[in-house]
């Protein structure tokens, strides 16, 4: 009987188990954030906002901190001297990208990753924002401000690389298969000048805007940016410009307008003019302290130019990197 | 009734007897052909309690108690022999050696068995063997002692001089590629395993195929490697004590060329590069040596070695030798009812610095001390219960000097010894005239400018010491169930581990060393206006305490019934694990990660001819989701004795032994390499900020994080394995061949970003999937020869050679620019390089007429033009065939004599097919110190004779680095060593006798004695070092050793 009985105890842990997952195995408490906790409240969710207004300076960036150089050195301004094949400049100067090659750390990261992070983190922001605890106009405003900066990450890759795929509001999921083709340049920038119009008309104006959404996204910034975008594409490399090895081709499309058109540049001035009619801006001048002093200015004081500079979208970003 | 009664009666008779029975003395002497066999068990049938051990003289006395009158006397390499002592008081038993090897028994997951039965793939080695080697960490002990086991020792470090192991190669890209240790079935960590006293092994196996590691399920894909440790046996306490003192240097330590020599080289590099750009720009030449002809001449008379110094560092830095000293005592021995194995070990292993901090009373050399102790007691509680309690562990100290101010903060003198631009021979006189450390600025071009004189940092800059507690408890207790039914046992194990250790450190960053000027003859203080040292600054860190529970419930069963022997277990394996995690599973920090696994054996062999085994393992982790939390992993094995067989008994008379063996199986591995977490659960992160509003007002953001998984499991492997064991010529000849394929499949794959194939635009980190599958594939072979010439003279030869090559059959792997780069179909350790010609551009027109890289000239390496394209580009590298790092083919030959008491062993051992190199400070001009093959460069005269690239202050694609390595820098590094030998003399019986003692041993032993490699054409490295290693690191050490060993 006694020993049955050591026998029945040492079995108990057999006869305890249960093979579909049972407390022994379930994971333990984590204090890590999950997808439920972020958008069922409202100060996660404007700081997912928060996280894509943080890559906005990715332009000014790219690579001036590497002992390797900046993307400069993968065109004729600048020379690599050490030639290190797998360089980012070497990589795109030797026309060596390729997707075996493509590396998303380093420099690529900035190039072509990091924007496309953004843009899904503006899609996800959009699929989820009805969840959160917010008021309908903080809604409204804050998906304006994300569609800016989706407008805004798109206009740094159609820099770099023409016509770009354009996922839309698309948010991929692990199961996806990510086959999505280039759009051409032309579709890039009506899509990105559609955006931009659209937020301009929701955005508040300057002037109208609360002293503590200084850096946010304004129509000002909308109204800049289009012109940006489309004085890029009036401009000779993308306006019928394509390098010679790729005339006729399908890729031409792709990295550029394929003909020229001198009506580019008129839209392009259009655009220019309908943001200086409106009256917001008028260009901040100082030239008593030393001759052009006023647009050294413009990128120092925070608020002060509030009501005439275009650029001071920028100057919430600035002024972090100067504390950072 | 009557069935009762008779029972009552037998058992009445039973008692009875055994109450007449008289307890009676027997004595007896066991021996063999040639002489007394010391250590054989002498047991009483019938009484399974009841034994004794003969003595070194092959005496026994045994006090009988049963009724059986018969003696059983069982000894390792004989054949078992039961006596009848009826009427005896005195008996001589004589042992015929066991020639097959029938009573063999090895070690395998959780249990043992007949090696004559075995049906899976294993290798044993010996405590004895393990302790013929002097190396302070046991996996150095092990190298070329099994097939199928691979190392690489990268370091010499003392507390952490451990090469890395693997069995059978390595089959996942991940890098976790580790074998499960177990100690006396405790899972041990590599570290727990360095620290093991070699004193307390009585053997080491590896289980290499499915069938033995399938019981271990999820942890054994990666082969498992079984400690056993000593313990007692019936009979009088024997005390041992063996003490041992060893001499250490360097296997291999490069040499640097002197200053003379290094400036002309340096002038010569200067003048290259002035050459050059006069000829390409048209510009008169504008050379500007690096050091003046004043210079020069001083390093060459060394007139003024104060202003012009020309230091050896190695002379001044380093000791010739450095020393290591072990001693062990143990006590074992037992009664019927209890069994000791009681060991204490001290080992302190010097370093090669020489200890410069002893000036300001603190030692901050390096070494490794530790004491290691072990009590391993079997109590039999009555004739079913048989209770074990194992306390071990051992206390340890590594010590290392504290250097502010190193480059790069490598905080390492070896670093520094190999780098041209932190410690040049010119760098700074050592001593100035008046006896204090010297220093000097500025003397050549690039040098490393901050840190102070290395003397001064050695001298002053304190140290750091990691002190480390592993304790471990395991108690078992075993109860026989013989009233359930005969054969059938069960066992309840509980085991707690724990390891805890800190680090305490002692620094400071200001002190003085002295500039002396020879013209004034003063003292300047460097830095300027210190002159004292500062004070010392303690740190104190705690490292990772580690908690491991473990409780396992076994059922075993093992029985014969006439021919048939059936044999079973089956088991419960609890572990909870608790203790630091980096990278993604830092959330899993300190929380117990939780393991579950059932494990079943069932066995049957007919006549120990035909031979089944089915194993399997249930295992569950936390990992992973709901259905994927349980693993199952079977595996099957069969064999064949052939020489069992009559028909071949009877007609083949020189072999004694022939198997075939076979197994089939499933296994798995959950370490997940860095990335070990919940794959399952997606988690959001902070990051980034922005600042709003007219005031500055700074706001943090949050991120998604990586996709979650739902569907990953563990990495999974099918092994196949098929041996073949023999003995022939009354067992001279033994051998063991095995020829196995592994595929490794369920790899987990990150699939974006770096080399995947799903595009960035996808937004987000995408969960690892399991994805890549690796196929490795390998035999190995192993002869033994064994004889004896008379009574006195023996010797035995043993030749081992293991191969395991491994393929990635898939990976997610994106279209490369061309067939040859793409990674698929090449084993996970080759290197991705441009291949050299063989050549170096001879001319400017030669660089012109040949395809070329940008900035290219005379004297650079010319690669060859994989595409034929015209240019070199990245298009143009290539993986190159060869492994780096991980050896596919490992082999050792050892031989051993002894005449009498005399005995000499040694043991070859090498490895080949692999490539290595070093990069950077190890080589490259002007980052390495410059050595012998730089005054071998590329010069027109020397054209493709050279020895290497052209000299140059700006190297560019030649450079021996990440990017622009090459197979000019990664050359096959194959090499043989005299891995290990001994000599050793046991002093005669009748002189120990004399002085009252059971036995004296003294030996002289080595470890890494002498080494040929390939590599040596190119570097002054050891041939096991990392592949492309940036520099110079504590290098391994070759041990000599001098042993006392004295039995009482």
């Amino acid at each position: 009987m006694k020993k049955l009985l050591i026998l029945l105890l040492l079995g108990v842990p057999l006869a305890s188990c249960d093979l579909t997952g049972d407390e022994f195995l379930a994971p333990q408490n984590s204090s890590a954030l999950t997808e439920e906790m972020v958008f069922s409240d409202s100060i996660r969710t404007t700081a997912f906002l928060t996280r894509i207004y943080s890559d906005i300076g990715v332009d000014f960036e790219l690579g001036i901190w590497s002992s390797h150089g900046n993307i400069n050195q993968a065109t004729d301004d600048a020379e690599y001297t050490l030639s290190s094949p797998t360089q980012t400049a070497v990589i795109h100067y030797s026309g060596t990208l390729n997707p075996a090659t493509y590396a998303s750390d380093g420099n690529m990261n900035l190039y072509w990753r990091m924007p496309y992070e953004n843009i899904r983190r503006v899609n996800m922001l959009i699929a989820n924002i009805d969840r959160s605890p917010l008021t309908q106009a903080t809604k409204t405003r804050m998906l304006a401000e994300a569609r800016f900066l989706r407008a805004w990450y798109y206009a740094g890759l159609m820099k770099r690389y023409g016509g770009v795929p354009i996922l839309e509001n698309k948010v991929f999921t692990a199961l996806d298969v990510v086959n999505v083709p280039r759009n051409t340049y032309a579709e890039c920038v009506e899509y990105v000048v559609n955006e931009l119009d659209a937020v301009a008309a929701v955005l508040q104006e300057p002037q109208q805007q609360p002293d503590q959404f200084y850096g946010r996204a304004n129509a000002g910034a909308a109204l800049g940016l289009k012109s940006r975008v489309l004085l890029y594409a009036a401009s000779p490399l993308f306006n019928g410009g394509a390098i010679e090895v790729a005339k006729g081709t399908p890729v031409e499309p792709i990295i550029s307008y394929p003909n020229y058109d001198v009506a580019r540049w008129q839209r392009a001035a259009d655009a220019a003019q309908e943001l200086i009619n409106k009256g917001w801006y008028s260009l901040h001048v100082n030239n008593e302290t030393a001759p052009g002093y006023g647009f050294y200015e413009v990128f120092l004081r925070r608020g002060e130019c509030k009501r005439n500079c275009v650029t001071h979208f920028f100057n919430g970003f600035f002024d972090v990197t100067a504390l950072a | 009734m009557k069935k009762y009664l008779s029972y009552l009666i037998v058992s009445l008779l039973f008692i009875s007897s055994t109450a007449l029975a008289q307890t009676r003395d027997i004595r007896g002497v066991v021996s063999d052909a040639n002489g007394p066999v010391p250590g054989a068990t002498v047991m009483e049938v019938g009484m399974p309690s009841n034994g004794t051990a003969t003595d070194i003289d092959g005496n026994f006395r045994l006090v009988l108690r049963g009724n059986s009158n018969k003696i059983q006397v069982k000894s390792i390499g004989y054949k078992t022999r039961e006596v009848n002592v009826q009427n005896m008081t005195n008996v001589n038993v004589n042992l015929e050696t066991d020639a097959q090897g029938l009573e063999e028994v090895v070690v395998i997951g959780y249990g043992e068995q007949k090696k004559v039965t075995m049906t899976g793939a294993v290798s044993v080695v010996s405590g004895v063997e393990i302790r013929e080697n002097p190396s302070a960490s046991m996996q150095n002990a092990l190298v070329g002692k099994m097939p199928g086991f691979f190392t690489q020792q990268q370091s010499g470090r003392p507390g952490a001089d451990a090469a890395q192991m693997y069995i059978r190669g390595v089959s996942s890209p991940n890098d976790n590629n580790a074998p499960l240790i177990l100690v006396d079935d405790i899972e041990f960590s590599v570290d727990q395993f360095q620290r093991l006293d070699p004193n307390e092994v009585e053997s080491v196996s590896i289980l290499k195929d499915a069938s033995t590691t399938a019981v271990y399920g999820v942890k054994g894909a990666n082969g498992v490697i079984l400690v056993t440790t000593r313990r007692g046996a019936i009979g009088r306490p024997k005390i041992s004590v063996r003490t041992e003192y060893s001499l250490q240097q360097p296997a291999m330590f490069p040499e640097f060329l002197g200053s003379y020599e290094s400036a002309l080289l340096h002038n010569q590099a200067r003048l290259n590069d002035a050459t050059l750009t006069a000829s390409r720009t048209g510009n008169p030449l504008n050379y500007t040596p690096a050091f003046s002809d004043e210079a020069v001449e001083a390093f060459r008379t060394g007139s003024n070695p104060y202003v012009y110094p020309d230091v050896d560092w190695r002379e001044v830095l380093f000791r010739k030798w450095s020393n290591q000293s072990r001693s062990n005592l143990d006590v074992s021995g037992g009664t019927e009812r209890v069994k000791y194995f009681v060991s204490m070990g001290y080992l302190d292993q010097g370093g090669m610095l020489k200890n410069f901090g002893e000036n300001v009373g603190v030692n901050n050399s390096y070494y490794h001390r530790r004491v290691n102790y072990r009590s391993n007691l079997d109590v039999q509680v009555n004739k079913n219960l048989n209770m074990r309690v194992d306390l071990y562990g051992n206390i340890g100290e590594v010590n290392n000097p504290e250097m502010p101010g190193t480059q790069w903060g490598y905080n390492d003198p070896f670093y520094e010894y190999s780098s041209y631009l932190s410690l040049s021979p010119y760098a700074h006189p050592a001593y100035n005239p008046d006896g204090s450390i010297g220093y000097r600025l500025n003397l050549h071009p690039g040098r490393y400018q901050g840190p102070n004189s290395i003397i001064a940092r050695l001298t002053y800059g304190g140290y750091g010491r990691v002190n480390e507690n592993n304790m471990n408890l395991v108690a078992s207790a075993t109860q026989k169930l013989g009233f359930i039914t005969q054969g059938l046992s069960a066992k309840g194990l509980l085991s707690y581990a724990s390891e805890y250790g800190y680090r305490r450190s002692m620094t400071r960053g200001t002190f003085p060393s002295y500039i002396w000027d020879p013209v004034t003859d003063t003292y300047t203080s460097y830095p300027n206006n210190v002159y004292r040292a500062q004070r010392f600054f303690d740190d104190y860190q705690a490292r990772g305490t580690t908690r491991v529970l473990n409780y396992q419930f076994h059922l075993n069963y093992d029985r014969t019934f006439g021919n048939h022997h059936v044999y079973g277990l089956a088991l419960l394996n609890h572990r909870v694990d608790t203790r630091s995690r980096g990278g993604t599973a830092a959330a899993l920090s300190y929380r117990p990660v939780n393991f579950r696994g059932y494990t079943g054996r069932l066995g049957y062999d007919f006549k120990d001819k035909y031979l089944f085994q089915f194993n399997a393992g249930l295992n569950g982790s936390p990992f992973f989701s709901g259905g994927n939390q349980f693993g199952f992993f079977p595996a099957v094995s069969a064999g064949w004795n052939i020489s069992e067989e009559p028909f071949f008994k009877d007609n083949i008379n020189f072999v004694d032994f022939l198997k075939v063996r076979t197994s089939y199986g499933l296994v798995g591995n959950d370490l997940m390499g860095g990335q070990y977490g919940y794959y399952y659960l997606q988690e959001y992160g902070n990051s980034g900020s922005a600042s709003f509003g007219t005031v500055h007002n700074h706001f943090g953001g949050i991120h998604e994080g990586r996709l979650p998984n739902m569907d990953v499991v563990w990495e999974k492997e099918k092994k196949f394995d098929v041996g073949l064991e023999f003995k022939f010529f009354k067992s001279r000849l033994s051998a063991n061949l095995d020829y196995f394929r592994n595929e490794r499949f369920n790899i987990l794959t990150t699939r974006d970003g770096n080399f995947g194939t799903v595009s960035d635009v996808f937004g987000v980190g995408s969960p690892p999937a399991n994805l890549s599958r690796v196929e490795n594939k390998g035999y190995e072979v192993e002869l033994i020869w064994r004889d004896n010439i008379g009574t006195d003279f023996g010797y035995n030869i043993r030749a081992m050679y293991s191969y395991a090559n491994n393929k990635i059959l898939f990976m997610d792997e994106p279209n490369p620019a061309e067939p040859y780069q793409r990674r698929t179909g090449n084993n996970i350790n080759t290197p991705f390089v441009y291949k050299w010609s063989g050549e170096f551009y001879a001319s400017e027109e030669d660089i012109l007429a040949s395809p070329t890289h940008a900035g290219a000239r005379p004297g650079d390496l010319k690669y060859v033009d994989l595409n034929n394209d015209g240019v070199i580009n990245q298009n143009d590298r290539t993986y190159i065939g060869a492994p780096a790092n991980i050896p596919p083919a490992t082999f050792a030959v050892e031989g051993g004599v002894s005449y009498k008491g005399f005995s000499i062993k040694t043991m070859f051992q090498g490895s080949r097919g692999f490539v290595s190199g070093g990069a950077a400070e190890n080589i490259q001009f002007l980052g390495s110190n410059m050595q012998e093959i730089h005054k071998h460069a590329w010069t027109p005269e020397l054209g493709n004779n050279a020895q290497y690239p052209v000299l140059t202050e700006n190297m560019g694609i030649s450079m021996p680095r990440g990017e622009t390595m090459s197979t000019f820098w990664l050359v096959p590094a194959d090499f043989i060593r005299l891995r290990n030998a001994e000599i050793s003399y046991t002093i005669p019986k009748s002189i120990v006798d004399r002085v009252r003692m059971q036995s004296i041993r003294v030996y002289a032993n080595g470890n890494n004695l002498l080494t040929w490699s390939k590599l040596q054409d190119r570097y002054q490295l050891d041939p096991e070092v990392l592949a492309g290693r940036d520099r110079i690191t504590y290098p391994p050490q070759r041990i000599i050793n001098f042993g006392l060993s004295v039995g009482f």
